[in-house]
């Protein structure tokens, strides 16, 4: 049974089905390393206010800890951001929502030609992407920063945020939409303006 | 569905300030000493089902995903075993692997992990994970082994396979050393060879990612970035691919 030995080596490697306390320690600290920047960006990405990232980073860790060894290896990443969904909710639940803002410009400071140059501004940049998105609904966001920003496809998203690949499609094409219509406004204005 | 940063100038600068964005160093230690404490946790009701989530374990591809995985990343040092000893587990579609490759940790195979000293586990060294940026710790010793048990008798029919697997393992383990030691050059040249001798190898993709990370290496940024772009389009959920948008990172190409 060559291939089983091979298999077992591999598993082994990868720290699951064995579960020696060491590899399975070993895995964990591997996916905080590799994922946490990952989880962290996106927790704000799902408007998780600034001062809450940090802890809720370490939330979805915590909550992800206690199963991860039963996780696909490869599919770590996406059982982590499924639980930061979660996270994000019950984080945003508790704090004041995020007012949607349509003073676009405020938000983003300095009215001005909205181009890719203007944008190398990484903090204005931020503030607009931060501002648009808080213009959708926590569903639709979730499914807009999966697909155009974390490059998921339609069916890891549905598996994310756990709904048929049918529905996050629909959500995903909405969120676009709307994203959209709130980026063309902002261009318009920007535009009357310069 | 096209992404809308593909199609717009606009969005695409605010998804990579997004991308860009600073994250602060994870706490690990302090985070890992929590869970290993295993605590409740408030939110502990509301974690995803597992279930889409869970390993299964049926299909070469996935297999060959993971190995190629722990090649890619400096996991496995390996061998090619004559060792007919029992396996551990029995792994449902295993068999289509015609071939066997024994990592470090099959010297575990029937014995209890904890018997060993826990440097040799093959576990992932979190060093090499995201970049190739730092310099290797010392060379890692990725040569193939002896066979542990010589006196085991050789599988029929096996030789081919299993020689054919170990070349290139042997190609790909040669590029990812140079690659570790910053040799961007000896990689592609590396890479190059393999995908020569096994145009349809099982670790093509680790080829690729290999050589899109040596380009950036050596300065090479243009074609780094047009190969990290088409290898996003055509693979956009490989495990490289956050490995491939931080080369696009790197190289600033957007």
């Amino acid at each position: 049974m060559h291939a089983g030995t091979l298999v077992t080596a591999m598993l082994r490697s990868q720290g699951s089905l064995v579960s020696s306390d060491s590899s399975a320690r070993a895995r964990l600290r591997e996916c905080v390393t590799a994922y946490f920047p990952a989880v962290h960006r996106f927790l704000r990405g799902l408007g998780v206010p600034p001062d809450a990232l940090d802890d809720a980073a370490q939330d979805v860790f915590l909550v992800a800890a206690k199963r991860i060894d039963e996780v696909r290896p490869g599919a770590e990443k996406s059982y982590l951001f499924s639980t930061a969904v979660r996270v994000a909710h019950a984080v945003r639940r508790r704090y004041v929502r995020e007012q949607p803002t349509d003073d676009i410009e405020e938000a983003a400071g300095e009215s001005g030609a909205v181009s890719p140059d203007a944008l190398v501004d990484q903090k204005r940049a931020g503030a607009l992407l931060a501002s648009l998105l808080s213009g959708l609904s926590e569903e639709l966001r979730s499914a807009f920063v999966l697909h155009e920003i974390e490059g998921m496809t339609l069916t890891e998203i549905a598996k994310i945020v756990d709904v048929p690949r049918a529905t996050a499609a629909s959500r995903v094409r909405r969120a676009r939409e709307e994203f959209q219509r709130r980026l063309e406004r902002h261009r318009k204005r920007s535009q009357g303006e310069s | 569905m096209k992404r809308l940063e593909h199609t717009d100038d606009v969005v695409s600068a605010l998804v990579s300030s997004y991308r860009s964005a600073e994250v602060p160093t994870p706490p690990i230690d302090e985070l890992l000493a929590k869970i290993e404490k295993g605590q409740p946790h408030p939110l502990d009701e509301s974690a995803p089902s597992i279930d889409k989530f869970r390993s299964v374990f049926d299909t070469k591809a996935w297999i060959a995903g993971a190995l190629g995985a722990a090649v890619l990343s400096g996991t496995v040092l390996y061998a090619v075993s004559e060792d007919r000893s029992p396996p551990v587990a029995e792994v449902a579609g295993a068999h289509t692997v015609a071939t066997e490759i024994v990592a470090t940790a099959d010297r575990v195979s029937s014995g209890s992990a904890s018997a060993l000293p826990s440097a040799s586990l093959p576990s992932q060294d979190v060093e090499t994970l995201p970049s190739v940026a730092t310099p290797p710790p010392k060379p890692i010793t990725a040569t193939a082994k002896p066979p542990k048990r010589p006196d085991a008798a050789r599988a029929a029919g096996s030789e081919a396979p299993v020689s054919s697997l170990r070349r290139e393992l042997e190609l790909i383990e040669m590029a990812r050393r140079a690659l570790r030691g910053g040799d961007g050059s000896a990689c592609l040249s590396s890479v190059e060879r393999y995908e020569s001798e096994f145009p349809a190898g099982q670790f093509s993709n680790e080829g690729q990612v290999m050589r899109i990370e040596a380009l950036a290496l050596v300065g090479s940024r243009e074609k780094a970035g047009r190969l990290a772009h088409e290898f996003l389009q055509s693979n956009p959920k490989s495990p490289y691919a956050d490995r491939v948008r931080s080369v696009l990172g790197r190289v600033g190409t957007p």
